[in-house]
Formats: structure tokens, sequence, C-alpha cells
């Protein structure tokens, strides 16, 4: 029995499709990641799901039992905002007891409750505290254990790290994906910060115009996407027309217009930048090397983004560690070599996905 | 010195004195009735010869006078919670309901607020009259709730907007049903807006004159009666039940604004 299931979900606002025919489900224990950007749908979702928006179509499932018809309040659902949204009027205490009260749970329950929950978040000695006394990440942490005290059938975190600074951000990542494994809760994500989507997921569904784009592991959506949306929305990528000989494969040409490619035959596939090795002038051309001049290039620190014109007629995005001695300037010949593995060949869209519905705006 | 800082010191200067000049105007002629109150002649005079707490006693042992200011102090008293309940489920329903027909709703609410206070007393006067209702405290009230409910509708709707409903769907997400997630987060939040509208019903139906001097004859509420008393002398008790309105209407004011600073920590789920 999956925690969530969701069937063909149609969510319309007027004329505007804000999900279209979605379908996923979260296993038990497992931690699924809606990524997309703004407009994507994912927080109408998220909202269908915690029960504040009615699916205009499709079937709801929390814990097994439909739930489209049932309010919010009688779900079991946890909820985290980007915004903590915590009670401004309340010590944390209070706050966490919250779910506890409203379920009639007796009072010895609920304090001892409260302090277990309050020290797997480490704040046993913010207990008397009012929200308005702690500091960001303590707030989003008092959030997280309101939301998880009642034990609910799933959580969900709607951009909970956004208003954070990225260090404490990146803190309350580690620690919201140490305590969701110890409790195994079930956990629905909803961000558009990719790296977010990596790190803590077990699965993430990429999410475009209200549709999932794609659904499956890190791994696989960053090293095979379905589409040009999912290569370029997950990381850096190199989109290029290439020809197929053999074992042999050639960048052909750039691809061209902003629109999606055809599917298969006329060839398109990505590129990530950390596949395409830089090297000097004067190393052997081979088959799967490319002569090419360096535009430019970003110091960003541990790595440097250098962007070669090859003489195919194509840019081509490399990223080269700091630590290499050869450091090629804007303007050098470089000799650029792409292994015939690292081209990923995009499948996508089927003639029907590509003519469907898309959301007009009202 | 520069000349420049020179002119902004100047500029400083000036707009200090005004300043001055202008409270002077406004609160000097309360500060010496106040003072006046407290006087132990039989006359009014600035400053008093003698001082003593004798108008005082007088207004608080006189019929007319506590006559006068318990009617006040009843008609008040069932205004302000009146005014609140109506307040406050006006304001959440120009909140939450549909947006439609919104701003014309808000607008008749709101309107006795701009509408001259002599023509709605002349209005209510007429209703009154065919009710039989003169001289009574049901007439006041709701002459009084009429022009108290503007403010109410205002300061309760600001509360209401900037109220973050996550606020309320976060409740809700934890087991607590629409009305009780509004009753433990919301009225608790926007706790202030509700007291500063509570006190200025209270203000405003004590302090009204124009509409409940259509509505009465007899029995008068404590303005009317100052006004009546004016007409055959001029004795401290005047002076003496002013300074009471007075140092009641400050002294609740001054509790509002003390409330916006304290801030609202107190446990409501225990």
């Amino acid at each position: 029995m999956s925690a969530v299931d969701i069937e063909n979900v149609t969510k319309r606002f007027g004329q505007m499709v804000a999900a279209a025919d979605v379908s996923f489900e979260v296993k038990p224990g497992e931690f699924v990641t809606l990524l997309g950007p703004s407009g994507c749908g994912k927080t109408t979702l998220l909202r269908i799901i915690a029960g504040f928006l009615r699916p205009s179509q499709g079937t709801m499932r929390i814990g097994g039992a439909v739930v489209n018809d049932v309010p919010a309040h009688l779900r079991n659902v946890g909820l985290v905002f980007q915004s903590y949204a915590l009670f401004p009027h309340m010590v944390v205490r209070d706050n966490v007891a919250f779910g506890l009260r409203m379920r009639g749970v007796r009072r010895r329950e609920i304090d001892q409750r409260v302090a277990e929950m309050l020290d797997l978040v480490q704040l046993g000695d913010r207990a008397e505290h009012l929200p308005s006394q702690l500091s960001g990440g303590q707030q989003q942490r008092v959030a997280l254990a309101r939301a998880l005290i009642t034990q609910p059938t799933v959580l969900l975190l709607d951009e909970p790290f956004s208003a954070l600074d990225r260090k404490i951000g990146e803190t309350l990542r580690a620690e919201l994906k140490r305590v969701q494994r110890r409790l195994s809760i079930s956990t629905i994500l909803v961000t558009h910060a990719q790296d977010e989507a990596l790190m803590l997921s077990d699965r993430v569904a990429v999410m475009n115009r209200g549709r999932i784009e794609q659904i499956g592991v890190p791994e696989q959506l960053y090293e095979r996407p379905s589409s040009r949306f999912v290569a370029e929305f997950l990381g850096r990528s190199n989109l290029v027309r290439i020809t197929q000989s053999g074992r042999d494969v050639r960048i052909a040409g750039p691809v061209e217009g902003e629109d999606t490619p055809a599917p298969g035959k006329s060839g398109v596939a990505i590129v990530r930048p950390e596949h395409v090795r830089l090297y000097p002038p004067d190393s052997e051309l081979r088959a799967d090397r490319y002569g090419g001049t360096v535009e430019d290039v970003q110091y960003l620190g541990h790595t440097r983004i250098v962007r070669v014109w090859l003489d195919a007629g194509v840019t081509i995005e490399a990223i080269a560690l700091s630590g290499s001695d050869w450091k090629p300037d804007a303007t050098s010949r470089v000799i650029v070599e792409i292994q015939p593995a690292s081209f990923h060949v995009i499948g996508e869209p089927t003639p029907a996905e590509a003519t469907d519905l898309k959301p007009t705006p009202r | 010195m520069t000349g420049a800082q020179n002119r902004e010191d100047a500029g400083g200067w000036v707009t200090g004195s005004v300043a001055v000049l202008t409270l002077a105007f406004l609160l000097l002629p309360q500060v010496i009735l106040l003072v006046e109150s407290f006087t132990a002649d039989s006359y009014l005079a600035f400053p008093p010869a003698r001082y003593g707490l004798r108008w005082y006693a007088f207004i608080l042992s006189d019929d007319d006078w506590l006559d006068a200011l318990g009617r006040s102090l009843l008609v008040a008293a069932i205004v302000t919670p009146m005014t609140l309940l109506l307040g406050l489920t006006a304001a959440y329903a120009l909140d939450r309901g549909p947006a439609r027909g919104r701003r014309i709703i808000f607008t008749l609410l709101i309107a006795p607020m701009v509408l001259p206070h002599v023509v709605l007393g002349l209005a209510q006067f007429q209703v009154v009259f065919w009710g039989h209702m003169q001289d009574t405290v049901t007439a006041y009230v709701l002459a009084h709730v009429t022009i108290a409910l503007p403010f109410a509708i205002i300061t309760i709707g600001a509360s209401l907007q900037v109220f973050d409903r996550r606020l309320e769907e976060a409740a809700q997400s934890l087991g607590a049903a629409p009305w009780r997630a509004a009753f433990h987060v919301l009225l608790p939040v926007i706790r202030p807006g509700l007291v500063a509208a509570a006190i200025f019903s209270f203000i405003t139906s004590f302090d009204e004159f124009i509409i409940t001097y259509f509505l009465s004859t007899r029995r008068v509420t404590v303005p009317i009666q100052i006004f009546n008393s004016l007409s055959f002398q001029l004795d401290p008790s005047i002076a003496a039940i002013s300074g009471l309105m007075l140092m009641l209407t400050v002294g609740l004011t001054g509790f509002l604004m003390a409330g916006g600073q304290i801030s609202s920590g107190t446990r409501i789920v225990r």
C-alpha cells in the first residue's frame, strides 16, 4: 500500500490548467521531490494533497483511502511551509503540542512526546521561547517538529529551505534527511532547487507546465534525461545534433531554434560539461576530438566553465577543475574530447505530448 | 559650520516651534479645564485659588449626573461588544468572501463615517420617532453602533489583511477543524486589532453628541447633560465631569498604545 497515490489528477483554475493528468505514488518511507520552475504546478499539487484544493479530476489516496472529499484537518498530513508559519502567540512547546491537543491526547502524554520531539530536532532548551525569539533555522526545526509529532501518513514540505541562508539551509537539509530516515516517514518535497532535490530524494519528479516530465531516481534523471527540459533544468548541459556510424559518435552541428527537437532519428543528444575534456592545441586530433576556440572562461573557485566554439559550428561548455596546470584563456585554441559514451540521446517527445494541451494564462 | 548646516538647523528650529505651538493649541485648553476641575471654590477660575476633589464628589453624588453617567456607561458597554461582533463578521466576510460586490458593500458599511452626522441624526430621529423609541437606551445603542461600526471594520479588516493564512492552514493540517483553527490561531493573532476596535467603539459611543441629541429629551447621556447644564450656569461641576471623561478617554487610548508594544505572548492552548 502506498503512502500517497495520485491517479490522473487534473486541476483547472478557469481556463488555466495548473496540473494536467498527473499520476505518481509515494511508497512508505520514500522521499519524493516535485522539482520544477515556478508556475509548473508543483505547489498546486502539494495543496491538493494537503486538502486545501480539490482536484478537478482524478483520484487521491492517502494511506490507501480515497481522500478527494476529506477535509484537510482529517487527512493526517504534516505540513512545513517556506515561511515556517509558526503560531506567533504560542511558545515553542505549545506550537509543537498543537496537533496533539487538537486530537485530545492526554496532558501527560503530550508533555512527554513534545519533549522527545524537541530533543529530536535539538531544541530541547528552547521550549519556552516565542517563535520571534528564534533564528530562521530554529523556527523551521520547530515547524518540522510540529508537523511530525502527530505521526502523519505523509510529510509535505513546501520550499522549506528557500527562506534560509545557504549555509543554514544546508545544515537543515542534512538534519531533515536524518530525521526523515530515523522516523522513516513518507515525504513529499516541493522545490525549485535541483541540488536540494538530488541530494535528498529517493525519487524526483521534474514538473513543467502542469505535467510530470520525468520521474526517477536522481542519477537516472541527471544521466538519462528523457526530455530537453529535464536535461536543461538539471545541471548544465550541451545540446547537440549528432551522427552515429558504428561505434563512433560525432557532433554534426547545433540544434536549431528553441523548440524541442524532433525525436530519435535526427539524433539530438546532450553532453554534460564535466564529460568534456580540454587539451592543448598541439594534442593529437582523434575521432572523438574536435578543434575549437575558447569564447570565454567563468571562474567559479573550485572549477572554471570554459565555453568553446567548435570548428563544427557549435558552442560547447566544459568544466575544468581549477587545480589543473593548463589553463586556457579566451581566444586560445584548444582540442575538445567527448567520448562516444558521454552522449545521451534524448528520446523525446512523442508527437502526442507535443501537441497536448498547454496551460494558457487567464 | 557650513551654510547648509545652518539652514538645516534653522529649519529644525522652525519645525520644532510649529509643532510645539500646534500641540499647545490642541492640548492647552483641555489641560486648563482639567486643572480648573480640581478647584475647591464654587466658581471656575484659572488657576484655582484652592484645590480639592469637591466637584468630583459632587457629580458622583448628584442624581442627574449619576443618571447620565450610568446611562452613558451602559450604552457604551452594550455598543462595544455589539460593534465588535458585527465588525468582526463584516470584516471577515469582506476579507474571505467573494470579490464580487466587495467594494460596494465596504463603501456602504463605512458610509456613516463620512456622512454629515447632523443628517444621520435627523434620519435616525425619524426612525426612532416612528418606533416610539425616543429617550431609550435601545435607540442610543443603535445610533452609536452605526457610527462606531466603520472604525471597527477598518481596524479589524486591516489586521485580517496582514494575517498570514498559512497559519490557519498549518493549524488545519494539524487536525484543527476550520472553526477551531480560527478560534485558536486567527483570533489570538489579530487580537491587537480587536482590542483597538473595542476601545474605539467605546470611546465613540461615550463621546457621541450630535445624533444622541436628536434622539433624547430627558433621559440623556453625559455629553448632552454637559451641554444642557451649560445653558443654565457655568459651575465647576462641568469641569469635573469633563475631567472625568477626559481621563477615561486618555486612559483607554493610553492602554491601547501600550498594548501595541506588548507582545501577545499569552498561552491560549492550556
